[in-house]
C-alpha cells in the first residue's frame, strides 16, 4: 500500500501516538530528527500493507491510517520472523571460502542484525552497511527489505557455488587473487567469469592457464561487446538449465555481472591484455 | 486549509484553557494568569519550539511548569509570566543540550531545585552554571539518567 495516500493530517494522529510510545510518554516533545524518523516509521509499515487486506475492506473507502499502520507494523514483524527462520536454516550451509568479507557480513553482520533491528522506532535502519557486493546491489529498499532480498542473492550465489567443488573454487580465488581473503569483490562472480572463459576454451571447470589466455583473447577482439553478452548469456543460460533446473532467479541474478564483464573485456582487449581479468599480479 | 486553520485555532484554544485552568492551583500562591498573558506564552511555545526544532504532540510544558514552579519563594505575580516564558525557553533549549536523555519531569525537577536553592531565583545564572554543567556532564557521559542524576552528579 502507498503511504503517500495518507495525507500528514491523517498519519499525525499515528505518529503521535508513536511518540508517547517512543518517549515511554516521559517527553512532551522530541526533535524533528526523532519527529521524521518516527514518520518514516509509520509511512514504512504502512507500505507494507499488501493490496489484499485493503480489498477486505469496503472497496469505496480505504483503511484508517492507524489500522494501516497496525497491520503494516504486523506485516514487517512477520518478515523479520520469516527472513529470520530463513537465515537459521541457510546458514548451517554457509561457506565463505576463507574471504573475510563475506564471512564477517554474512555470518557475523546479518546475524547481528536480527539482535539490534528496530522494528517499532526504526524499521527503515538497515543498520549494516554490507560490506560484501552482491551482484545486484540491494539500493531500492531498506530495513527488512534490504536484509530480505540480500539474503536471496546470498543464498542464490550460495546455491551456484556449492555445486562446485571447495578445492576448485579456492584453487580459482588464489590463481585469481593471492589476497583474496583481504578482499572486497564477490566471490561469484570470479569463479562465474573463469567458468564462463573455460566454456569459451572448452575446458569446462578448470583453471584456465596463458595458452587460453591468448585463445580467449582472439576470439574475445574480434567480437563486439553485445555479441559477447549473447555469448555468454547463452552459455549461462545452458549451464543453469543443465545444473540448477533452469532456476530463473539465479539465472538472472547471475547474468547481472556479464555486462560490466564485456565491458571490462573490450578495454581489456584494446589496451591493457585480457590476463589482468583472471590474475591480479 | 480553512479547515487547517480551525484546527489550529482549536489546539491553539485547548492550549488557553489548559493553561488558565492552572490558575486554580497557582491562586494559592498568589499568581494567576489572564487570558492574555496565556496568549504570550503560548506563542512563546510556539517560537521555541520552531527554534529548537522541536515538536510537541500533547499540551506541552506549561502546566507542568506552573505546578512546579508555583510555590517557589522568588516567583511572584509581577514575574510570573516572564519566569515562566524563561523556563519553558531554557526547557526546551536543555532538553536538546541534554540529547533527550532527561525526562520532561527530571528536568523539571532540576530546574527546580536548582532555581530555589544555589541560583536564589536568578535565571540567567541557573541557565549559565547549573544547566550547562548538567547538559555537559550527559553529553560526556551519555547516561541513561532516569532517577539517578542527583546521585551522580554530587559524586562529580
Amino acid at each position: 500500500m502507498n503511504s503517500d495516500l495518507y495525507s500528514m493530517e491523517e498519519l499525525i494522529p499515528v505518529v503521535a501516538d508513536l511518540t508517547r510510545k517512543y518517549t515511554s510518554n516521559e517527553s512532551s516533545s522530541v526533535s524533528y530528527e526523532t519527529a521524521n524518523q518516527l514518520m518514516k516509521a509509520v509511512r514504512y509499515c504502512i507500505r507494507h500493507l499488501s493490496n489484499m487486506d485493503n480489498e477486505m475492506m469496503d472497496t469505496t473507502s480505504k483503511l484508517p491510517a492507524k489500522k494501516a499502520y497496525e497491520l503494516g507494523y504486523k506485516k514487517v514483524i512477520e518478515k523479520v520472523y520469516r527472513v529470520k527462520e530463513r537465515y537459521g536454516e541457510f546458514i548451517p550451509t554457509f561457506c565463505s571460502f576463507d574471504n573475510l568479507n563475506y564471512e564477517e557480513t554474512v555470518r557475523k553482520g546479518i546475524g547481528g542484525f536480527f539482535t539490534y533491528y528496530d522494528a517499532k522506532f526504526d524499521p527503515m535502519n538497515t543498520i549494516l552497511t554490507l560490506d560484501y557486493p552482491t551482484l545486484i546491489p540491494v539500493t531500492e529498499c531498506s530495513g527488512i527489505d534490504a536484509i530480505e532480498r540480500y539474503l536471496d542473492y546470498i543464498i542464490l550465489e550460495q546455491e551456484f557455488l556449492n555445486h562446485l567443488p571447495k578445492d576448485y573454487i579456492k584453487q580459482v580465488l588464489n590463481a585469481y587473487d593471492a589476497d583474496y581473503k583481504q578482499q572486497f569483490y564477490n566471490i561469484a562472480s570470479v569463479v562465474l567469469r573463469f567458468i564462463l572463459a573455460g566454456a569459451f576454451v572448452g575446458k569446462g571447470v578448470a583453471i584456465i592457464d596463458e595458452i587460453d589466455l591468448i585463445k580467449l583473447q582472439k576470439m574475445w577482439k574480434t567480437q563486439s561487446k553485445n555479441q559477447l553478452e549473447e555469448q555468454f548469456y547463452k552459455i549461462l543460460n545452458k549451464l543453469v538449465k543443465q545444473y540448477f533446473d533452469g532456476n530463473q532467479e539465479l539465472y538472472l541474478y547471475l547474468k547481472n555481472d556479464l555486462k560490466e564483464f564485456t565491458v571490462e573485456i573490450e578495454n581489456a582487449t584494446q589496451f591493457s591484455g585480457i590476463e589482468h581479468l583472471f590474475f591480479i599480479v | 486549509m480553512a479547515e487547517q486553520d480551525w484546527l489550529m485555532n482549536l489546539q491553539k484554544e485547548t492550549q488557553l484553557s489548559t493553561l488558565l485552568e492552572t490558575n486554580k492551583f497557582a491562586e494559592k500562591f498568589g499568581l494567576t494568569l489572564t487570558k492574555e498573558d496565556a496568549e504570550i506564552l503560548v506563542q512563546e511555545r510556539q517560537n521555541e519550539l520552531k527554534t529548537q526544532q522541536r515538536v510537541e504532540f500533547g499540551q506541552g510544558v506549561l502546566e507542568k511548569l506552573v505546578f512546579a514552579f508555583s510555590d517557589s519563594p522568588y516567583i511572584y505575580q509581577d514575574n510570573y509570566v516572564d519566569v515562566l516564558g524563561r523556563l519553558q525557553e531554557m526547557f526546551y533549549l536543555y532538553k536538546n543540550e541534554s540529547m533527550d536523555q532527561l525526562s520532561d519531569d527530571e528536568l523539571i525537577e532540576f530546574m527546580k531545585e536548582k532555581f530555589d536553592g544555589e541560583c536564589q531565583g536568578d535565571l540567567d545564572y541557573m541557565e549559565d552554571t547549573c544547566l550547562e554543567k548538567l547538559a555537559k556532564w550527559i553529553r560526556a557521559h551519555n547516561h541513561q539518567f532516569i532517577g539517578q542524576y542527583m546521585e551522580d552528579l554530587d559524586e562529580q
